[in-house]
Order: C-alpha cells, then structure tokens, then sequence
C-alpha cells in the first residue's frame, strides 16, 4: 500500500466491509493486506464482511422479532440484507439500529398480503424505546381523588406512557412471537387496536382501549385540561358516556400512568 | 486527575470477575451470594439507557466494583470521536463510579456506515499521533485514565512499523492509558499471524497492564476466530498462567458473549483463575492445579 493513509485505508476497508454481494472488494486492499492463518485476502476481508451483516441482522431481529415471526427466517433475513445494504448504521449503540425500518417496510412492501407489517414494525420499534424509558413514580389515587375536585386539571403522565393505534391487530399478532408459526392458526389481521404502553416494576405493560377511551387519553396526553380533552373528544364521540368516562378513570389510576397533577390556574 | 481504579486497588488477592450480562439479570437479582470479586459491564448497554438495564448495573454496584468496558469508542479512527458518545460514558461514569474503564484499541467504521466491529490498523506512527490525541481528549473528558484492549484480527493491514506489542507499549507508555490485555486475543494474534504469544508476553511491561481478559475462541480452520462462546482453552490458560506469575495484583475478569452458560458455570471459570493465582501467589499451593486446568505442564 505504501502511500494510503490511515484515513484512506479505513475508508477503503469500510467500503469493502459494506459491499454487496455483485461487488468486488477493492483490489488495492486485497493486494495490500497479509491474510491471518491460511485464509487468503479474499476471505479475511470476508471475515469482516460477514460480521457486518451478521452483526446487523442479529440487532434488526431483536428489536423487530415479531416481523421475523411473521415474515419467517428465510424471507426475514432477505429483507434483513437489503435494509442493510440501503440503510447503513449510523448508530453508534447497535442496539439502536433499524429505526426506519418500518418505513422501509411500507416502501417495499414485501408481502403485500401482510400490509400491517409496517405498523407491526412501528409497535416494536416503541416498545423497545418504552423499556429504555425511566419509570415515574405515580401520584397516589388520593392525590387522585382530591385533586379531581378542583375541577378543571390537567395531568402529567410518565416518560413511559404511549399511546398505539393501528387499523390492524397488531398486539395480538405481537404476542405471538416466540411460538410455532405453524401451530398457530391464522389470525384475523384486521381488527383495529388502540394501545396504551405504560412501565410498572420495570415491566412493559400493554392495555387495549377502546377508541373512545383513547381518544379522551389522547387528548390528555397532548396537555389538555380534562374539560378541553372532553370537549374535544366529545365532538368526535357524541354518544360518549359517563361510565365509559369514568371507567378511563379507573385504568388511568390502576394503571398508575399519572405523574403528577396540576389544579386549575 | 481522579483514578477510581488506583483507589480501589486492593493488594494480594485474586481479583477475577465476571462480564455482566442481561441473561443472569434473573438470578443476580435476587442478590445471590457469589465468589465474584467485581462485574464488568458492556458500556453501550447502560449508556442510552433510564430503564432496566441500568437498574440491575445500579444494583450490582451496590455490592461489587464495576468497570465499564465499550466497544463504540472507535478511538483509531481518523474521523474523530463521536463528542456525544464520550458525553454519555461520562455521564454514565459518574452515575456508576466504576473502577477501570476500558474500550478496545481499534476503530469501529466510519460514522456514516459503522461496522460496530472491532478492527485492525496498521501500527505505524501516523496512528500513535492519531492515538496519543484521542486518549488524552477522552480521558480529559472522563476525568480518569482508560484502559484499551487488544483486539484479535483477520488479517494484518499493510505498513506497520511496529510488532503490535511494541505499539502497545510505545502508547501506553506515551499516553498515560493503560493496557487491559486479552490473552485470548493474544494467542488468537499469535495463531493467526504467526508469532510466538510468549515474545509477545514478555515485551509488555507489568505495570502497563491494567485488566486481564480471558475467553474462548473458536477454532474455524483456516484461523482462529474470537467468539467467547467457550471456555478459555489450555494454552490461553497457560499464557494466563505465565502473566499473572509476574503481576498478582492485575484484575482479571472471565468474558463470555455467546451461548452464554448458567452462572455457575462461569463461576466455575473464575475459580479457575483464582486457582492459578494460588498457585503462584496463594499461601497453599493447590498442587493438582496444573492436571486440572492445563493440558500442559505449567
């Protein structure tokens, strides 16, 4: 090599390490480096080449292992290697690889039987985030009770609180990750869900709303008062009801999701 | 400038520990009596991180030293360090206090497309400047000295001007960082690019030598590949032997990152190099120490 600098050189080296499969590996390393053992160049630089995509797809599949349940290994580890070679890690925490990958889905569109994949990526990729997230500690349920009273409040909810809505089932199909494929029957893709995603004891926990629930706490969420968050969902729930509110009410306290609590101004 | 890991230096005793890792969470969490002098936990894995993770670090900290061990500082690379990785490890250093932390020496790809892989440059001068300039920027970051770890390679790049032993030596006496010598990576190298791992043993100074790294490779044929999927095997052990003869006082910590056993099983392990210890530095020699572990004499 002689006249490369260590720049140069570790940019050729990242090429090659990055290459696709049509590609050659750039003749000037090839030629330049001595190979351990009895490998020959080629294959020491497929050492790391390998590594790279191994590396990559292992991360793809933690964070995303119910797309692999769904899409299975073969077609899971094709679709793997082209995000890879399209979307090349800029993370320096693998673990934090693969954050468009929900996009990428939704452009190729892999199986397009299995249009909720993407929104099964998305789910996926905030449930990792949740558990990186710290936990609050909630309000007691007499902070709760007294503040209620004062009327027009608004609420605090934890780092750890989301809300998740998709057209498709995608938390029941989520739980099924881990089991045999083929022993599972065919579940009903279709039915929409509306998620709430909160920590307790440092455990996820996942509660299925119903759409008038997760619009009041949707709205909630967004720093609204209670009167502007029924207002609001009141103009797209007419036929909302004070059970079906104060039952919200009782999840939001069991659930322990509330930080904190501010009276009115 | 403040060194946790003189601080917590505690002379003649075996201090050999174990990697810290997400599958024993279940057991460690119950606080389990253990013959585990300290955990060295993987940085990145608590560095971005409120949730579990670096609540089990918090917990194993409140009864062991802990060392941050990265393998994203990337610290040869000429593209420079990453200012908000150094920030987080500072952040996270403060928060653990640990007693040594340690990255690898090589560079991990570029920004754009990292390789989040631990890879070989040549030992030339060019690199020693490059070097010598980030250590001192991350351990003024930090506010303690690192320790860098040999890595095992695949191939030697071209143009080196030094043996890699003399460019361990030539930096660590440079830079004021320590060495955390892998001797697993050692006869990885050794194999791999044929050169006797006892030369190279006995060209490190002692003092330059902050951590001792054992693991198992794996056997691929054509060359030795670093996996710590396996027990250290008897030559590594041998070579184990040879440095902690002449350097009692250097911690020790058994690495293992795939097919990751029961704990017992690396405690095991640890035993094991706390044997050896005995054996050279212990008030009883352990007399069927050299039948047990090594296939060789010692």
């Amino acid at each position: 090599m002689g006249t490369l600098t260590l720049n140069q050189y570790q940019r050729l080296f990242s090429h090659t390490a990055c290459r696709q499969d049509h590609e050659a590996p750039g003749a000037r390393l090839v030629e330049s480096i001595t190979p351990g053992k009895d490998l020959t160049s080629f294959d020491a630089l497929e050492v790391y080449r390998r590594g790279y995509l191994v590396r990559l797809t292992e991360a793809l599949g933690e964070t995303y292992e119910a797309v692999w349940w769904v899409a299975g290994d073969e077609e899971f580890f094709r679709l793997a290697k082209t995000f890879i070679q399209c979307h090349p890690s800029q993370t320096y925490n693998l673990s934090s690889y693969g954050e468009v990958f929900a996009e990428f889905l939704e452009k190729e569109r892999p199986f397009p039987d299995l249009g909720f994949l993407p929104d099964l990526a998305r789910f996926e990729w905030l449930f990792k985030n949740i558990f990186h997230l710290s936990q609050h500690e909630p309000v007691s349920q007499e902070t709760i009770q007294a503040m209620t009273q004062q009327g027009n409040i608004r609420f605090q909810f934890g780092p750890s609180v989301h809300l998740f809505s998709s057209p498709y089932s995608v938390y029941n199909t989520w739980k099924l990750r881990g089991t045999c494929r083929e022993e599972q029957p065919q579940p009903d893709w279709n039915i929409a869900q509306h998620l709430l995603l909160y920590k307790k004891h440092q455990q996820i926990f996942v509660k299925e709303l119903q759409p008038v629930e997760y619009s009041l706490l949707e709205n909630l969420l967004t720093g609204l008062s209670l009167e502007e968050a029924l207002d609001n969902s009141l103009s797209h729930y007419p036929e909302m009801s004070q059970p079906e509110i104060s039952q919200l009410f009782q999840v939001m306290i069991h659930t322990g999701i509330i930080q904190n609590i501010e009276g009115p101004s | 400038m403040n060194d946790s890991y003189t601080e917590a230096h505690v002379l003649s005793q075996p201090k050999v520990g174990l990697g810290l890792r997400p599958i024993h969470y279940p057991h460690l969490e119950t606080r389990p009596n253990t013959s585990v002098y300290w955990f060295e936990a993987i940085s990145e894995n608590y560095m971005d991180t409120e949730g579990r993770p670096l609540h089990m670090l918090q917990l194993i900290r409140e009864d062991y030293p802990v060392a941050l061990h990265g393998v994203s500082l990337s610290i040869a690379s000429t593209e420079g360090l990453r200012p908000e990785y150094v920030k987080q490890l500072k952040r996270l250093k403060d928060r653990i206090e640990p007693w040594i932390v340690s990255d690898h020496l090589c560079w991990t790809g570029l920004q754009a497309s990292n390789l989040h892989d631990l890879l070989p440059f040549p030992y030339t001068d060019e690199a020693l400047t490059l070097l010598l300039k980030h250590i001192d920027q991350v351990q003024n970051a930090l506010g303690c000295h690192i320790l860098l770890e040999n890595v095992s390679t695949y191939l030697q790049p071209p143009g080196s001007s030094y043996a890699e032993w003399e460019f361990l030596t030539t930096l660590a006496k440079q830079s004021g960082c320590k060495l955390l010598l892998d001797v697993n990576n050692l006869y990885v190298n050794a194999i791999n690019h044929r050169f006797d791992p006892v030369v190279f043993l006995q060209a490190i100074p002692t003092e330059l030598i902050g951590q001792i790294h054992l693991a198992g490779y794996t056997d691929m044929g054509t060359y030795l590949f670093d996996t710590h999927s396996k027990p250290a095997y008897p030559e590594v052990w041998e070579l184990f032997s040879k440095l902690i003869a002449r350097a009692p006082d250097i911690p020790v910590l058994i690495e293992w990152d795939d097919d990751i056993p029961e704990f017992s099983v690396l405690e095991k392990e640890a035993q094991k190099a706390t044997q050896i210890w005995n054996y050279h530095h212990g008030h009883t020699h352990t007399e069927s120490v050299s039948a047990s572990i090594f296939a060789h004499s010692l």
